[in-house]
């Protein structure tokens, strides 16, 4: 289990840290201030190129994602804030403009799906290992040695253990008598709940 | 008990994996791109933009066709749209009006273009910038709008004009846009 986490924690930090995007010629756009090429640069990530569908307008030399970049510079330029800049993407391309669509009932599948699945999982995860804990712990305490079982109880197990000994095919029993003897055998599935259960309801 | 629970665990990603192919089935076949449509159903931006032939006069929107017409998107650099050319011209033969915008394109090699292929367009204007072609939501070149007589546009085209998609799409629109008073209905059904 650890090492599981290990790997999803190293997936998600190679998916944080290394950068997916490429990116097109070399910008020659000249900035006032570092805050409003840090707004351009956000934004040009943001939005998706209408021509090429699945890269950004950072990544793409088409164009119209060219034409895009401009307008974005421009409106920067004219101190307008991301907001505004947006709603004018939006108005002429859509949803479809930007990687990070809106918040609005039509997209909640879309942003509240996949953290909600992770808590369902999670919790069905913590759930189950939390009932499996608490039954072997019972299990335990039950079967702490043959001592407690009565004359006729260990007369019971032992014919019935003797009968599934039988029933086994003549290599089966060699295999299973050559690796663990009849007792340790038993002992071995008095710790496995599952088969405490199969052998009570036998 | 216990043991049909695991078993049904065990069974999830065989499920998820049926469920998957379903889904993935229904998509065979259809288009992956996503067209943007944005400016249907409203009226032609607004633009003051010089005229092609003679950029010292400016044609606005006012100007515009007041009768169903195609705005045409074009480039000399764009080669589908040489590839369309000679069925605009064959439109301009049926009496069809199409306004060519002239998109992101040098003055000189358009005119060429226009002077040895033959010119189609009812009027002509050049979009250098390509801010008029933002307005429309434009993609690429060639696209084609159908606009109505009150200069809704009505239908866009992205890509190549031809006689198929002139016959399934845009004939029908254009005749009822063209019928003195067809309902609002009959138009979307129509300008699909």
């Amino acid at each position: 289990m650890k090492a599981l986490i290990n790997i999803l924690l190293l997936l998600a930090a190679s998916a944080t840290f290394i950068p997916m995007t490429s990116y097109a010629e070399i910008e020659v756009y000249e900035f006032k201030s570092d805050q409003q090429e840090a707004q351009y640069r956000g934004l040009i990530e943001e939005f998706r190129c209408p021509k090429c569908q699945n890269q950004n307008l950072a990544g793409s030399d088409a164009p119209i994602a060219q034409d895009l970049k401009q307008k974005t510079y421009d409106m920067i330029q004219d101190g307008r804030t991301d907001a505004e800049i947006r709603q004018f993407m939006q108005e002429r391309y859509g949803d479809f403009i930007s990687y990070k669509p809106p918040v609005r009932p039509s997209t909640w599948v879309l942003w509240f799906f996949p953290p909600l699945l992770l808590i369902l999982i999670l919790g069905g995860w913590f759930w189950r290992t939390q009932r499996r804990r608490h039954r072997s712990d019972t299990v335990v305490d039950t079967s702490k040695g043959r001592g407690q079982l009565s004359a006729e109880e260990q007369a019971t197990l032992d014919r019935l253990l003797a009968s599934r000994t039988a029933s086994k095919t003549p290599a089966e029993q060699k295999a299973s008598e050559q690796k663990t003897p009849l007792n340790r055998n038993t002992a071995t599935d008095q710790d496995d709940p599952s088969s405490q259960d199969k052998g009570a309801s036998s | 008990m216990e043991k049909q629970q695991l078993k049904l665990w065990f069974l999830i990603p065989l499920i998820v994996f049926i469920g998957l192919i379903i889904m993935l089935f229904f998509r065979l076949g259809k288009p992956t791109e996503i067209q943007t449509n944005t400016a249907l159903e409203r009226p032609v931006p607004t633009f003051e933009l010089p005229l092609l032939s003679d950029t010292s006069r400016t044609i606005k929107t006012s100007q515009l066709p007041k009768k169903p017409y195609l705005i045409n998107i074009w480039g000399s650099w764009c080669p589908t749209c040489i590839v369309e050319h000679p069925f605009l011209l064959e439109l301009k033969e049926r009496g069809v009006d199409i306004v060519g915008v002239n998109y992101k394109d040098e003055i000189g090699n358009a005119l060429n273009y226009l002077n040895g292929r033959g010119d189609p367009y009812l009027l002509s204007v050049q979009d250098e910038s390509g801010q008029f072609a933002l307005d429309l939501g434009l993609t690429g070149a060639p696209e084609t709008f159908v606009v109505d007589g009150e200069g809704v546009i009505r239908q866009h085209i992205v890509g190549e004009v031809n006689e198929a998609n002139w016959q399934e799409r845009m004939a029908p629109c254009m005749m009822v846009l063209n019928k003195a008073n067809s309902d609002k209905s009959s138009i979307e059904e129509a300008c699909r």
